[in-house]
């Protein structure tokens, strides 16, 4: 067999990103006559895998193209009643007349309230490209903040606990192990090397090199499967208790075996502040800065005097201040922790206590707290122990107590952007050689990190909570949400009427979000969202759009998209967390748009122009960028596509190399050694002592008894250290609904959009796990189910859903498993259609089933299985 | 001469598929028809169970089951090792499909030939445009033939198979996590030659006889 060559006219290989998940690796493709035949990874890039390896998913990105079902014209409802089951009855029309009315409709209710608009966003970038991009446009429309953007890919599932604490800890959207340097890591609920999270091949080739260099890998998981799968140990722990081990190590640490890294914790965190007996830091009546104890000249002083060595600043000791009794807060932390015995937190995790403490053991002794690594020529700390987390262990309602307790004991030890312990992605973005564009992070209030770039909302400074709110996710109250809950809780309207939101959502506009299905109880979405006019940019008919959706507007590909910004500001969650260089990649179109299909940055630019905010938005986007080039800037009046917007702005990121890099389809520069490990050249401090939830906490209680507030929400979480808090789903485990379904991420799917691609399916369908709901063997046996048997999950609000039983050893016989978002039954997708099971609407969508503190949603539910 | 093979790193495997997929792209494949699989189980009992996963494809067998119950000489080991099938000489009996005893084998006709991504929906591009560039010829018997194509053109331009990837299997370049490793088998100083030596390569049913040219490592 031989290729023949003989009507070829064209076969080139184009350098863009890849666009399946929300990584962004370097791919390059193959186009052969035009059409796109191979993608791979790039091997020049240490953006994702080996060489020019990619995962399986992005290898087979190429379906996206040749998607036939993919829409091609615009498309309006006909029908006016909406919801689940109801025909939209399609009618194609022009792009004239949809954004007519579009711009008309928008115009409207902008003379009435802006904020009646809410902006969908999603975390994948087959549609996607400029990610932060979006939350300004909105801001051009006069929408005042974060809470008017609903998500859709990993929904609320993913993400509000996490990033939380890795903007305030690491001044990063993600967290990783250093697997260059380190020695042993705990991963919690994550897969993070395995095929998962941020910059999913890139760690997934850097953990490989350091599994062969001889790491010991521990997964806390409810299933042996992708990560637990691969660890050297996987500890089976039921969903949502991880605090509690957490806390028990971290008790381990201290109280149990007194070893810490104190210059760490003297130098780095907040745990030298002073507290008055109600937990709240004592402050400078002048400066309001928190004061400190320096044990050298015995005297009380400003966090941040010069004066004082860290060695100096006191963790220990009663003091008074103004005849107050005041003491350093670790001394509330070492006290605390005493609670949290091994015993205790086995009863609680079913981790077993020898493992409790054979964890913790190892983990002190692999920290090596003391010791220090010369790399590059500079010497740093040297702890390689790493314990990080992510989706599946931060995604319950007491998400930030386990996110807490998850850092906590690295924060113990030191290890935190040090050689060998847990990374946020650099904070920093140095300039591009002869470039101008750069973002730093800066030191905020009470010495803490404020990141150089967050999307949507900055984790720091934090703001009381207050009313009334304005805006349909209510974050006046609900503060550190990265993206709020309330649009999806199902006593929305109560929550609106009683802090004073007013303006009832009218209009939906944004990007190929499903969040009808992928978020909670399906039935709720569709009742919040049903009464708007639901605009999406989008490459097929999803279930949100067959359910809601009045126009739906044909979006391009990333294999069709020029889009020259994808990757520039993506430094604190994409690239390489680890040693390695800058490197930042474009979206580069390797064939031309199908049917009349058009960049959603062109339509939002579009429709702008039309509702007459163009020129806030181009204002919006010339002081993000912080050109000062005239030249360069967009001037009122410009009207400029994304592409002619990128022939200035690249000039200005990129100076002379910007044909360089466009050619190349990415940019490269080194990044220095302190800027990989920042934690000790920067002069902040860890919040690890969450002292503002005082503040919040008495606010909040301010407000529900002034508004007379009635809905359940567990309180006791605002406090400022982590502890244990009972998740809603074990709330509602008895006799009947007697076990926890949960849902984790199979490596071959990016939430919805992967169940459309033919190539994943048919691999789908030899994974034994992907398309079925898993159950232990045991468990299964005894319930008289067996492999292939079609069972039902039921919560306890009449909430159920059908799936094949898998059964497995490597699962704990408390749980059910399913991977994410299956279950679709959408017209326009049609390989999608009947795949696997939907996990996610049997998750009760009151607001109890909510993080207080961060909106995240409890991704355990209670429920009973049987068979037909 | 090279006797060339391949070493699959299971410790570093995380089953991504991407060789399964790959490979389905390098050799416009139809649906249903794979030269790469990776098998999924687990071993033990709850809670010391562990997952076992084993990409698996041709192993290029150099006293192969299949080369001796080929009827019409179509199936051939060559000189390098590479298992090949010359579709001139195959009559499709099916007879190598019947003896591989790791079930590597396709029959490929019109029915295969038919199949469409999108079912229903016609043929895609790409589909069509790979029916041109690769080939494949109805009534005979398909299998990986280690991109014995990439490998041939790479040497032919003085690439070494392994080290550089045009030269090397699609599936190996593919591998996000390095956890495939070609290479010549009779040179002691290759890479795959050191990793089975020092991580004691184990060969697939070893028990089968057929002396596979792939080896597993843990």
């Amino acid at each position: 067999m031989t290729y023949k060559t003989d009507e070829i006219w064209e076969d080139k290989w184009v350098n863009t990103t890849c666009g399946v998940c929300y990584c962004g690796c370097a791919a390059r493709v193959r186009v052969v006559n035009g059409v796109p035949v191979k993608i791979e990874g790039i091997s020049e890039s240490t953006m994702g895998g080996t060489g020019s390896g990619l995962c399986g998913k992005g290898t087979a990105g190429l379906m996206y193209y040749h998607d036939p079902n993919r829409i091609k014209k615009p498309l309006r409802r006909t029908n006016p009643e909406k919801g689940i089951g109801v025909d939209p009855k399609w009618k194609e029309i022009e792009w004239e007349e949809a954004l007519d009315e579009i711009a008309t409709r928008m115009k409207k209710i902008m003379e009435d309230d802006p904020n009646k608009i809410l902006f969908t966003n999603q975390t994948m970038r087959a549609s996607d490209g400029p990610h932060n991009h979006p939350y300004f446009y909105a801001q051009a429309y006069g929408v005042k903040n974060n809470g008017n953007f609903i998500i859709g890919g990993g929904s609320l599932h993913c993400g509000n606990a996490a990033h939380m604490l890795g903007g305030l800890i690491h001044g990063a959207w993600s967290i990783a192990p250093d697997w260059r340097y380190t020695k042993y890591v705990l991963k919690w609920g994550s897969s993070k090397g395995t095929g998962s999270g941020h910059s999913a091949m890139t760690n997934a080739r850097l953990r490989a090199d350091a599994v062969r260099r001889g790491i010991h890998e521990v997964v806390f998981d409810p299933m042996g499967n992708f990560a637990g799968g691969k660890a050297t140990e996987w500890v089976a722990i039921l969903p949502g208790t991880d605090t509690a081990v957490g806390l028990a190590i971290a008790n381990y640490i201290l109280n149990t075996r007194g070893e810490i890294d104190e210059l760490y914790l003297k130098a780095k965190t907040n745990f030298v502040y002073l507290i008055r007996e109600d937990g709240t830091f004592i402050r400078d009546e002048k400066s309001d800065k928190p004061l400190v104890f320096d044990s050298k000249e015995g005297k009380i002083k400003e966090f941040d005097d010069k004066s004082i060595a860290y060695e100096d600043f006191a963790l220990y000791g009663d003091y008074e201040y103004k005849g107050e009794k005041v003491r350093p807060c670790f001394m509330a932390l070492k006290e605390h922790l005493k609670q949290f015995t091994p015993e205790w937190a086995s009863e609680i995790s079913t981790v077993p206590v020898g493992t409790i403490l054979k964890v913790a053991k190892n983990w002190v002794d692999n920290a090596q707290i003391g010791s220090t690594i010369t790399i590059e020529g500079k010497t740093f700390p040297y702890r390689p122990v790493s314990s990080v987390t992510f989706r599946g262990a931060q995604g319950h309602s007491n998400g930030i107590h386990q996110v807490a307790a998850i850092d906590l004991m690295s924060q113990l030890v030191g290890a935190e952007d040090v050689p060998g312990g847990t990374m946020g992605w650099p904070s920093k973005r140095r300039k591009y050689p002869g470039g101008q564009y750069e973002r730093m992070p800066r030191i905020g209030k009470d010495g803490v990190l404020i990141p150089a770039v967050f999307y949507s909302h900055d984790p720091w400074p934090v703001h009381i909570p207050s009313v009334p709110c304005d805006n349909n996710g209510c974050v006046n109250f609900w503060t550190h949400c990265t993206l709020s809950h309330i649009p999806y809780v199902k006593e929305r309207d109560y929550i609106h009427e009683k802090f004073g939101m007013g303006s009832k959502p009218e209009m939906i506009f944004g990007i190929a979000a499903n969040f009808i299905i992928s978020n909670s109880d399906w039935d709720v979405a569709v009742e919040n969202f049903k009464d708007c006019f639901v605009v999406q940019n989008d490459l097929w008919v999803n279930e949100t759009d067959q359910a809601i959706g009045d126009i739906i507007l044909p979006d391009v590909s990333y294999l069709e998209k020029d889009c020259w910004s994808s990757e520039i500001d993506a430094f604190f969650f994409s690239g390489s967390p680890s040693n390695e260089d800058w490197y930042v990649h474009m979206q580069q179109p390797v064939a031309k748009p199908i049917g009349e299909s058009r960049f959603f940055m062109d339509v939002y630019i579009d429709v702008a122009h039309r509702v007459g905010v163009l020129d806030k938005f181009n204002e919006s986007l010339n002081n993000y960028y912080g050109i000062t080039d005239e030249e360069l800037k967009i001037k009122p009046g410009e009207y400029l596509n994304w592409k002619q917007i990128g022939e200035r702005f690249m000039k200005w990121v990129y100076g002379d190399d910007k044909e360089k890099v466009e050619k190349q389809g990415f940019a490269t520069w080194h990044k220095p050694i302190e800027d990989v490990y920042w934690r000790w050249n920067t002069e902040s401090r860890c919040p690890v002592y969450m002292e503002f939830l005082i503040h919040d906490r008495r606010a909040v209680d301010k407000i529900i008894e002034d508004t007379g507030f009635e809905l359940e929400m567990d309180l006791d979480q605002y406090t400022p250290m982590p502890s244990w808090f009972v998740p809603t789903s074990y709330k509602e485990l008895d006799n009947e609904y007697d076990l926890l379904a949960f849902s984790y991420r199979d490596i071959l799917h990016t939430n919805n959009t992967t169940f459309q691609n033919p190539y994943v399916d048919e691999v789908s369908k030899m994974c034994p796990y992907t398309f079925t709901i898993t159950l232990n063997a045991t468990l299964a046996k005894e319930r008289g189910m067996k492999d292939g048997d079609i069972i039902w999950l039921e919560n306890k609000y009449g909430i159920k859903e059908n799936g094949i039983v898998k059964t497995m050893e490597a699962q704990s016989p408390k749980v059910v498993g399913i991977s994410g978002q299956g279950g679709l039954w959408a017209d326009g997708r049609p390989i999608a259609k009947g795949k696997g099971s939907n996990f996610c609407k049997l998750l009760p969508s009151y607001l109890r089933h909510y993080d207080p503190i961060t909106g995240n949603i409890e991704t355990a539910v209670a429920v009973k299985i049987y068979k037909d | 001469m090279p006797r060339w093979g391949m070493v699959i790193d299971v410790k570093r495997c995380i089953a991504c598929w991407s060789c399964t997929i790959a490979c389905k792209e390098e050799h416009f494949l139809p649906p249903g028809v794979f030269f790469n699989r990776v098998l999924i189980g687990e071993t033990g009992k709850f809670p010391s169970s562990s997952k076992l996963i084993y990409p698996i494809l041709c192993n290029h067998c150099s006293d192969a089951a299949c080369v001796e119950a080929c009827p019409t000489g179509a199936t051939y080991v060559r000189e390098d090792g590479i298992v090949a099938v010359d579709d001139e000489k195959c009559v499709g009996c099916r007879a190598c499909l019947v003896s591989c005893p790791y079930q590597q084998r396709t029959y490929y006709d019109q029915k295969v030939k038919d199949r469409e991504y999108f079912p229903g929906q016609g043929k895609t591009e790409m589909e069509l445009i790979g029916e041109k560039l690769y080939p494949l010829k109805v009534g005979t018997v398909i299998k990986c033939n280690f991109c014995a194509e990439r490998v041939d053109d790479g040497m032919k331009k003085g690439l070494k198979p392994g080290e550089d990837e045009d030269a090397t299997p699609a599936c190996a370049n593919a591998c996000p996590v390095n956890a495939r490793i070609f290479g010549d088998l009779d040179d002691p100083d290759s890479e795959i030659s050191r990793l089975i030596m020092e991580k004691k390569g184990k060969q697939l049913r070893k028990e089968f006889g057929t002396e596979p040219a792939v080896y597993y490592i843990d």
